[in-house]
């Protein structure tokens, strides 16, 4: 999850930090789906965790691990308007990322810039550099390609897929092309290819198709298993993992799809989640639900694979 | 008043008034609404109560059992004159009124009722004109109709011609068709698109045989000649051996399909095949024994009837092969040679049985082999006699070590490949480069899976300590093999195989039951729009549908896995369950807090809670109905949990959940005994949706218990319907 650093050691981070999360914000502990980490800060080892509260006011913190590994540093903690279900940073500018959120009926999704920091670690206002608001259903996620800079980004709602033309500088961002799912049942997810600018893989109730975002043409499919997450491997190419429903975790080439190259076991009840390691292609971080709800201590089910 | 008034006169004559007036006046009195009591009165009007009207009779001046001299009596004793003044200017303003009221009522009806008579005088001068329309409409019709029959009859004669034209034309490119047949079939022939010529010449073959010897004498000679050449054709691909199996099972169908006598290309094949295994008999080192059996199964395939045939050859095959291994007895061989040459011989039997188990090769070895044995008996014996004491006795002891490793190998064998039968059947099949495609995953029975995962069990604790035993006491012993190839039979490594199977089994059941309730779980938690929800009138139908799951698993668990003697499992499911491995990782978190004291307190509490539910629902399954139900049943509640979480409730959508809950948590006691762990996961789904509500206002207990005791009623209404 880190930029590559450790391995055991992000599994311990990420436990901190959503102990972190729980602890610092108010008396009861307060739920958190999504955490992030700042890929483009080279320098030190950050997360971005966003609350999930119907009630009470959410937040995104910037979590800092101390340069000695032991202590977690609190370095934002930053107002945000609504409750947070999708959080993804920005791979080539650490004080950018994009939330997805709801109030109550609508969904909404937005890049946000965090200010400047002078030294005050409470500075309340986050600066909202554009909306993606094209959007009509359920917006499930946005997508920013993995690795490094470029000037598109993805967004998926339960029906279509958009790929926007975003510029940071003039706080503005343009459809450039919209696939629709048609017949397919809703959209839950995806994944953009490090490997390929033009591929992204989308996932739906039970299949999961890959997608040529030129002409916004779905290519080849895996049918028949209820897919939860996916992703690339980000050191060899055409290789995905996916968590499913029936099978906990499964390894497939893009270029045989008819049978996975492995199966490996998941959680006892659901993998919801599931992550390469970024330097360590062959470490898997896989999470159930729990995890990804992260209350408490639900997320010492955090399972790490290696194969 | 004045209304009032004559309804009261008309009240006064109650008798007088027949029941038509009388709802027609209650209908006006209730549409001008005088007054609601008075039209709640209208039904009974016929004696006014005398208590009401005496009860008040200054306020009954609106009612129809109005009286006006009681009326007049009470005024007059209650009030001063000033009142009566006052209450006499009141009255005359209201009569002013109620007459321009009246007035204005009546001027509007008559309004109405003139438009109305215009209307219907309009309607009557516009059906008129319509009349003549409709006549001049009708005579059109009939004059298109007549014209439509004359336009039939003229072109009926041409409709016959055409007719016949066209069945002349399908005749004439039948008769093409016969005549191009030959240069068609030369054209298939080049293609070696011997199946489409077969199906042209059978097609022609009727008119052949009818006017063979006329019209078309050269064109069936040409068509024949071809034919022949096909024929030619088939059989050499028949006979060669380069050719795929499947193509040359085709060739003979299409020469049965010409009526070519297949018999006689079967026995001479069978018949090289017999010289071929001759000649394997003296020299083994030409064909390998896979050969053979490659043969024999493409001719398993090719004449689906020969498999009698072939038996025979590969019994007299085998029987040829044992004499030999006799006369080599009489000859004194080197006893390994002995041995070898068996061994040999065992493993072509078992490659042949492969091809064709009805030829029970196996069994008809070991009885050889047995007669071997009592031959090398006797052999030794005679050599006894005759004083020569060499490797004989050596020779015995190793044979018979040899049948040993043979009968636990074969157990061993037996076991592993029932074990990969099993995963096969369940759909988990790993060895996906087999031919045979894997079962798809939806269609496997679920019953199937468990029956298979009790098999197992069954298997590892019964019949393998059996079988040891039988082992040890009949075909102890053994280890002629070189230790290389491992020992033969492992009761201990076949028990870990399918112990670990039987669990995989068990939990490929669950997974499978609580896919399917996933599904519909998910169903139901997606479709609705939550935040519009409206008020719960009743228990949501998808409880039904769940208890229906639960109930099927039950069912099935019943019949499938032992029941265990009720016990109550709280004490070590709470206890002492926290595992060595969170533990420290629990430490380490609550260090971690140490600086908001104040807090930990609370996350103390709260986390070791989470802890203790943690461990409760994922503890181990076991083979026992208890169990698996519970397991099931855990998964379940904890997947609703899961999508309660991922839904944002409106107060309805919450109070929908808090009763569907409410309900299952009664209904479910019934099929689990761990009451307590259920309850919590109920409660858990309550929480859960009130942690997701914008407006949590829970149902009051009055309104959830009338609720759910409609429901149960309607269940109790519909269970003796359904039996």
């Amino acid at each position: 999850m880190a930029s590559g650093r450790a391995t055991f050691l992000d599994l311990i981070v990420s436990l901190l930090i959503l102990a972190h999360v729980a602890t610092v914000t108010g008396v009861e502990p307060t739920y958190a789906r999504c955490i992030a980490d700042v890929r483009a800060d080279a320098g030190s080892t950050t997360f971005l965790a966003g609350t999930l509260s119907l009630k009470e006011e959410n937040e995104v913190h910037l979590i800092r691990l101390s340069p000695a590994e032991s202590e977690l540093v609190c370095d934002g903690l930053f107002y945000h308007p609504n409750e947070i279900w999708d959080l993804k940073s920005c791979p080539f500018d650490h004080r950018v990322f994009s939330t997805v959120y709801t109030s109550g009926e609508g969904y909404g999704a937005s890049v946000w810039k965090i200010p400047e920091l002078y030294g005050q670690s409470n500075s309340p206002q986050l600066e909202q550099l554009f909306t993606l608001d094209e959007h009509k259903g359920k917006i499930r996620c946005v997508l920013w390609w993995p690795l490094g800079k470029h000037d598109k980004l993805i967004s998926i709602d339960d029906r279509n897929i958009f790929l926007w033309n975003i510029d940071a500088s003039n706080k503005s961002a343009k459809v450039m092309q919209k696939g629709s799912a048609d017949m397919l049942p809703n959209l839950r997810g995806g994944a953009w290819d490090p490997h390929n600018h033009n591929s992204v893989a989308t996932i739906t109730d039970s299949s999961l198709h890959c997608w040529d975002l030129r002409s916004m043409k779905k290519s080849n499919a895996i049918e028949h298993a209820h897919f939860r997450d996916v992703d690339y491997n980000p050191k060899k190419q055409n290789l995905i993992a996916t968590a499913e429903d029936e099978f906990g975790i499964r390894l497939w080439d893009l270029r045989m799809l008819k049978h996975p190259l492995k199966n490996l076991p998941g959680h006892s009840h659901w993998t919801w989640a599931v992550r390469h390691n970024p330097e360590h292609d062959q470490l898997i971080l896989v999470s159930p639900p729990h995890y990804t709800s992260a209350r408490g201590l639900y997320i010492s089910n955090v399972l790490f694979i290696v194969y | 008043m004045a209304t009032a008034g004559g309804a009261a006169a008309a009240a006064a004559s109650p008798q007088a008034m027949d029941e038509k007036a009388r709802r027609t006046r209650d209908l006006l009195a209730s549409f001008y609404n005088t007054d609601p009591s008075a039209a709640a009165a209208a039904p009974s009007p016929a004696r006014p109560s005398p208590t009401a009207a005496s009860a008040s009779p200054l306020d009954s001046i609106n009612l129809t059992s109005f009286d006006p001299d009681v009326y007049m009596d009470v005024l007059v004793q209650q009030s001063n004159l000033e009142a009566l003044l006052q209450r006499h200017v009141k009255m005359a303003a209201e009569i002013k009124n109620l007459d321009t009221d009246l007035q204005m009522l009546v001027y509007e009806n008559y309004n109405k009722f003139i438009s109305a008579t215009d209307t219907i005088k309009r309607m009557k001068t516009n059906i008129v004109g319509m009349e003549t329309n409709m006549e001049q409409l009708l005579s059109k019709i009939t004059s298109v109709q007549s014209r439509s029959d004359t336009v039939n009859t003229s072109l009926f004669d041409k409709r016959e011609n055409i007719e016949k034209l066209h069945r002349t034309r399908n005749l004439l490119r039948k008769v093409q068709f016969i005549y191009d047949l030959p240069t068609r079939l030369n054209k298939c022939i080049k293609a070696e698109a011997y199946a489409d010529a077969v199906r042209f010449f059978t097609g022609a073959k009727p008119i052949f045989e009818a006017y063979g010897d006329t019209s078309f004498h050269d064109c069936k000679k040409a068509s024949e000649e071809a034919i022949d050449l096909v024929v030619q054709h088939l059989q050499a691909k028949l006979y060669s051996d380069s050719e795929p199996i499947e193509s040359r099972a085709e060739a003979v169908v299409l020469l049965k399909q010409l009526n070519f006598p297949v018999d006689n290309l079967k026995s001479n094949l069978l018949e090289k095949l017999e010289d071929c295994l001759l000649n394997f008999q003296n020299e083994p080192t030409q064909a390998s024994i896979g050969d053979i059996s490659k043969t024999f199964r493409a001719y398993l395939i090719i004449f689906p009837d020969s498999e009698k045939r072939l038996i025979e050859l590969a019994q007299a095959l085998f029987t040829n092969r044992y004499e030999t291994v006799r006369e080599n007895l009489r000859k004194r061989i080197p006893s390994t040679d002995l041995l070898a040459m068996l061994r040999s011989l065992w493993e072509d039997a078992t490659t042949i049985d492969e091809v064709i188990s009805e030829a029970a090769l196996p069994a008809f070895s070991l009885e050889n082999t047995v007669n071997i044995k009592w031959e090398v008996r006797r052999v030794t014996a005679a050599n006894f006699h005759g004083n020569k004491q060499d490797g004989n006795t050596e020779l015995l002891v190793k044979l018979r070590d040899l049948i040993i490793d043979w009968v636990q190998e074969g157990f061993q064998d037996f076991f592993q490949k029932l074990d990969g039968h099993f995963h096969m059947l369940s759909g988990r099949s790993k060895s996906f480069s087999q031919e045979m495609e894997p079962v798809q995953i939806d269609k496997v029975p679920t019953a199937l899976v468990l029956m298979l995962a009790q098999l197992c069990v069954f298997i590892e604790q019964t019949t393998i300590p059996k079988v040891t035993e039988e082992l040890a006491s009949s075909f102890s012993g053994g280890g002629a093999r070189s230790y290389e190839y491992g020992p033969p039979f492992v009761p201990g490594e076949i028990c870990r195989l399918y112990r670990s199977s039987g669990e995989k089994f068990l939990h490929h059941y669950i997974n499978m039951k609580t896919q399917k309730i996933s599904k519909l779980l998910n169903k139901r938690f997606t479709t609705p729009v939550w935040i519009k929800h409206k008020e719960p009138r009743e228990v949501n139908m998808f409880v039904d549908l769940l208890l229906l799951e639960f109930n099927g698993v039950v069912s099935e668990v019943k019949q499938i896995l032992p029941g265990l003697i009720r016990r109550h499992r709280h004490s070590d499911s709470t206890g002492s369950t926290t595992s060595s491995r969170s533990n420290p990782m629990r430490e380490d978190m609550l260090n971690r807090s140490n600086t908001h004291r104040a807090r930990s307190q609370f996350l103390e509490n709260h986390l070791a809670k989470l802890f203790e539910q943690k461990m409760e629902i994922f503890t181990k399954v076991e083979y026992t109905q208890e169990s698996v139900i519970s397991t099931v049943l855990k998964l379940c509640l904890k997947s609703l949990q899961e999508f309660v979480r991922l839904q944002t409730f409106n107060r309805s959508g919450f109070q929908q959940i808090q009763l569907d809950m409410e309900f299952l948590k009664s209904s479910l006691k019934e099929f689990v005994d761990d009451e307590a762990a259920i309850s919590f996961l109920l409660k858990e789904v309550n929480n859960a949706a009130h942690e997701r509500c914008l407006d949590p206002i829970p149902l009051e207990p009055p309104i959830l218990d009338k609720l759910i005791s409609a429901k149960l009623a309607k269940i109790k209404e519909q269970s003796p319907n359904m039996q």
